[in-house]
């Protein structure tokens, strides 16, 4: 089964959120 | 066995050449968004500098520019069309991670305000564009999409309803050219009149959230005006969005019962599929930020994510405007967005002036 952009989006969205609660993306500078 | 393996390595080798096309794209939508905070940032600077007060002029309305530039002089190189295509996915990550800035009773709070106040301008909406599609003797299905399109949400809206009620593709550009015309005016307009009648960040981006169609637009509009009221424009879009399966299964079904569009089987398998998924993920994280899931620090460091996110979508909100093509669609579509869209926009308008009064925000 394909994944629509949707969830796409909603995965890396979730990886991101995964990656700075464990710590290994801290300090995202803007 | 080999005749299954080399078709499956095919297929995933397809898989990845796709996935390197989007480089090019992707590299343009980062240089143009880029450069639009650079912009932001170097006259900031050079104003603090010289100790002179110069207008800020935020980082999203310099993407947008320095996109219509690129497209409406060179262009968009063919090689990057399919990079600038994902701003859609951008806007919806970015969204998902937005969620980290609003807790639970915030959403149900602003929420049941926008709620009342998207079912209201659906309703308008759907009227406006009937009467003015009927007005203007446009096609019936032409007519359909651009009541969805502003009645929700521009252009995934009108691309999800083409299929359901069968439209012509000609008719699906016209109503998306519109669509995306009018949603780079508001850019310019929406903040100007919020100004001019000193509305509160909460009143201007539920305005923008509603009356604005396209969701990339309309985080941009609010995100001119404020950052807090681009975040209450996008949770307004957002709440509009949710209801997209179902004004768009009312349109299918329509015109099932003119017998001119497929019959739906199982109707809730449909609303399923039409519904926004990012919704959800921005339902998820809030409630974690809600239960405490994230310090303060974790909580800064999603939402800058979702700024860099935002920033690819303003760029290519920019770069897949092209100004001759909008001008090409013809005249009646065009005037019928514009007058029912302006209606929309004063009907809403009203609408929020007087709830922020009745709710004070």
């Amino acid at each position: 089964m394909r994944m629509t952009r949707d969830w796409w989006a909603v995965l890396l969205a979730a990886v991101a959120a995964v990656l700075v609660k464990l710590g290994v993306v801290q300090g995202v500078p803007w | 066995m080999v005749t299954v393996a080399v078709p499956a390595a095919a297929s995933r080798a397809d898989v990845w050449r796709q996935r390197f096309a989007l480089l090019p794209g992707l590299a343009l939508l980062g240089v143009v968004g880029y450069a639009g905070k650079l912009a932001e940032q170097s006259i900031a600077s050079y104003g603090r500098a010289h100790q002179l007060t110069l207008p800020n002029i935020e980082y999203v309305l310099w993407a947008i520019v320095f996109g219509l530039i690129v497209s409406n002089t060179i262009g968009v190189p063919k090689i990057c069309r399919p990079g600038v295509d994902t701003y859609e996915f951008w806007l919806k990550a970015g969204i998902v991670l937005l969620g980290v800035r609003f807790l639970l009773g915030d959403i149900v709070r602003l929420g049941g305000v926008s709620l009342v106040c998207v079912v209201l301008e659906l309703a308008m909406a759907i009227a406006v564009m009937t009467a003015l599609g009927r007005w203007f003797r446009l096609s019936p299905k032409l007519t359909s999409l651009l009541s969805i399109g502003a009645s929700i949400c521009g252009v995934s809206a009108i691309i999800a309803a083409k299929g359901a009620i069968e439209a012509d593709d000609e008719d699906a550009s016209y109503a998306i050219a519109a669509i995306l015309a009018l949603g780079a005016v508001s850019l310019v307009v929406f903040p100007l009149v919020g100004r001019a009648l000193g509305m509160s960040d909460h009143a201007y981006g539920l305005w923008v959230g509603l009356a604005v169609d396209n969701t990339a637009e309309a985080a941009a509009a609010g995100a001119l005006y404020s950052d807090a009221a681009g975040r209450f424009a996008v949770l307004a879009k957002t709440t509009r969005n949710a209801t997209i399966g179902f004004v768009v299964l009312g349109y299918a079904l329509y015109w099932v019962r003119r017998s001119e569009a497929r019959e739906i089987a199982n109707k809730g398998a449909f609303l399923w599929e039409k519904f926004p998924k990012f919704v959800l993920g921005f339902l998820v994280i809030s409630t974690l930020a809600t239960l405490g899931t994230f310090s303060g620090s974790e909580t800064a460091d999603l939402a800058n994510l979702s700024r860099w996110a935002f920033l690819f979508t303003f760029a290519g909100v920019g770069l897949r405007t092209n100004v001759g093509e909008l001008s090409r669609q013809g005249w009646r579509p065009l005037v019928v967005g514009v007058v029912g869209e302006v209606a929309i926009a004063v009907l809403t308008l009203a609408m929020v002036v007087s709830a922020a009064r009745m709710f004070v925000f």
